[in-house]
């Protein structure tokens, strides 16, 4: 695999580790308290933020969703991206009831709107990496 | 609890040219801004007990120290604050609760930001610029959002909840950038001084659907700065003090990107601080009691989304207010009267108090040709961060 030029992800604690190890085998996986059985809507923690538990699992996500909110990025991309551009940031919401911000790959940018059926997509992009992305479900699929 | 309403004046302000300043420092701008502040109130360095700096990028060792030395203010209490975007209007919060406190007479503060020698054209693209925010802790990557696009997604989702097509939706949020264009053209101290049109806006390259490059403020140096002193001696300094009336900042918890419940036709920390604020000024109608606003138009969007969080605008209501005229300079209530940030860019550290200085010079009919009719209540709205997740500042001032 050549080098890959983009920011990698940092990983500063367990957790983290496990929801990258989930991406490289192709899993999307959300935490979930074991305690107090709330989906955590914010990035991987250590603790529950909603009772502060420290029992937390991961469950596996569909990958299924709707888009909530979408911009395509014409002009002006962080550092790394230039090549990349025109691209689709998005907000998707999942079937599991929380959100992941991402991008909508494999697309027709033009015929992109809110509440369009998307699915989970991967680009493997080092040995160790595997970023999930978004598509379009396909009519009928 | 007590609020700060007519506990603290503000007897001086100043502010500099916002735009290119490749000739200034920021030291050259704070001497500018506080020289003009201190002449407007009658006083110098040695009336000022303790001071207050906000800055956010700027690249000033120790923020503090300068202020010390070119301000000749030695060994005198100084502080800066940062609170991202609005970073001025916290720091005048900070100063006005020392002196509302009573342990503090007259004190000085100023917000100043040197952006234009970053080497950047928009704001830096670092992880610092997205903070903890963009990055959430290196897990959810979100490092190819920008800030345009993370305030476009707020207009994608507004035009889809109200059934605007992107032309519809585009042409509402043009027509706000027109105005505060239009108000720019009277305010000699803005950086962009020209008239544009709403085709100029819908046909400007875009940025990140659905906003294009004049829906966009602009990037600017600037310093604006002010004297507080306590109410009971404001008379003493000026015939015409600007009293502070609510000063409120919520700071939100970031849940809008992961929370399905958070919608992004609304900035909620708009909202709470908007409340707050009317709470704690006694304002029961808002858009009959404000006289006029200096709002955070960095995305025309923002403007869009303010109007109906303030509740100036009913919700879903903007473009029914914009096509009336509501918020131009002559309508019911004038909005972004200087041109905002659409017109003078903007200096992160310093923004929050241009617009005080705004509201400040219409109260004392001091405007110019942009002087609105009967300005009583001025009320300034100053956000950092995007929409899933900010910090917002809500000040009102008033005679
Ligand atoms: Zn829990």
């Amino acid at each position: 695999m050549s080098e890959y030029q983009k920011p990698l992800p940092i990983i500063e604690f367990q957790a983290q580790k496990e929801f990258w190890d989930g991406c490289k085998k192709h899993q999307l996986l959300i935490q979930k308290c074991r305690d107090c059985g709330e989906i955590n809507r914010r990035s991987v923690r250590m603790l529950c933020p909603n009772c502060l538990s420290g029992n937390l699992e991961f469950i596996q996500a569909s990958g299924k969703g709707k888009i909530y909110s979408f911009s395509t990025i014409m002009a002006y991309p962080p550092q790394g991206f230039q090549d990349d551009v025109p691209y689709v940031v998005a907000i998707i919401d999942l079937e599991e009831g929380t959100r992941f911000r991402s991008n909508i790959v494999d697309c027709d940018i033009d015929a992109l709107k809110c509440d369009m059926d998307v699915e989970v997509v991967w680009e493997d992009i080092t040995d160790e990496y595997a970023l999930p992305k978004f598509r379009p479900l396909k009519q009928g699929s | 609890m007590e609020g700060i309403k007519d506990k603290v004046a503000i007897v001086g302000m100043g502010c500099t040219k916002f735009g290119e300043n490749w000739n200034m420092s920021a030291g050259d701008m704070i001497i500018d801004a506080v020289s003009e502040a201190y002449e407007d109130a009658g006083i110098s360095s040695k009336d000022v007990q303790a001071a207050w700096i906000g800055s956010f990028w700027t690249n000033l060792p120790a923020p503090s120290m300068p202020l010390a030395t070119i301000l000749k203010m030695k060994y005198k209490p100084i502080t800066r604050i940062e609170n991202m975007c609005a970073t001025a209007s916290d720091a005048f919060r900070n100063a006005a609760y020392a002196v509302a406190s009573g342990v503090i007479d007259v004190a000085l503060v100023l917000g100043v930001e040197k952006l234009k020698d970053s080497g950047n054209s928009g704001l830096p693209t670092d992880d610092l610029a997205m903070g903890n925010v963009g990055t959430a802790p290196g897990t959810f990557r979100a490092r190819n959002f920008t800030a345009p696009g993370h305030f476009a997604m707020l207009a994608t989702s507004y035009f889809n909840k109200y059934g605007l097509s992107a032309e519809e939706g585009r042409t509402m949020l043009a027509k706000i950038m027109v105005k505060n264009h239009h108000n720019g053209t009277m305010s000699p101290k803005a950086h962009f001084r020209k008239e544009i049109t709403v085709e100029q806006v819908l046909k400007a390259p875009v940025i990140a659907w659905p906003l294009g490059l004049l829906d966009c403020c602009g990037v600017s140096d600037g310093c604006a700065a002010a004297v507080l002193v306590r109410k009971d001696m404001a008379k003493n300094f000026r015939p015409d003090p600007v009293y502070i009336k609510a000063m409120q900042i919520a700071v939100g918890p970031c849940e809008g990107y992961m929370n399905p419940k958070h919608d992004w036709t609304s900035v909620k920390e708009t909202y709470r601080a908007g409340q707050a604020a009317y709470e704690e000024a006694g304002i029961k109608n808002p858009r009959k009691e404000i006289s006029m606003a200096e709002v955070h138009d960095c995305f025309s969007i923002t403007e869009a989304a303010i109007y109906e969080d303030l509740q100036f605008s009913a919700r879903g209501g903007c473009k029914e207010d914009v096509d009336a005229g509501t918020f131009e300079l002559t309508g019911e209530l004038p909005v972004n009267m200087d041109g905002g940030l659409k017109c003078f860019g903007h200096p992160i550290g310093a923004t929050g108090l241009r617009m005080v200085y705004e509201v400040y010079k219409q109260i004392q009919g001091k405007a110019g040709p942009r002087q609105v009719k009967n300005a009583e209540l001025g009320l300034t709205h100053n956000l950092g961060g995007t929409p899933g997740g900010c910090t917002v500042s809500v000040i009102i001032v008033g005679p």
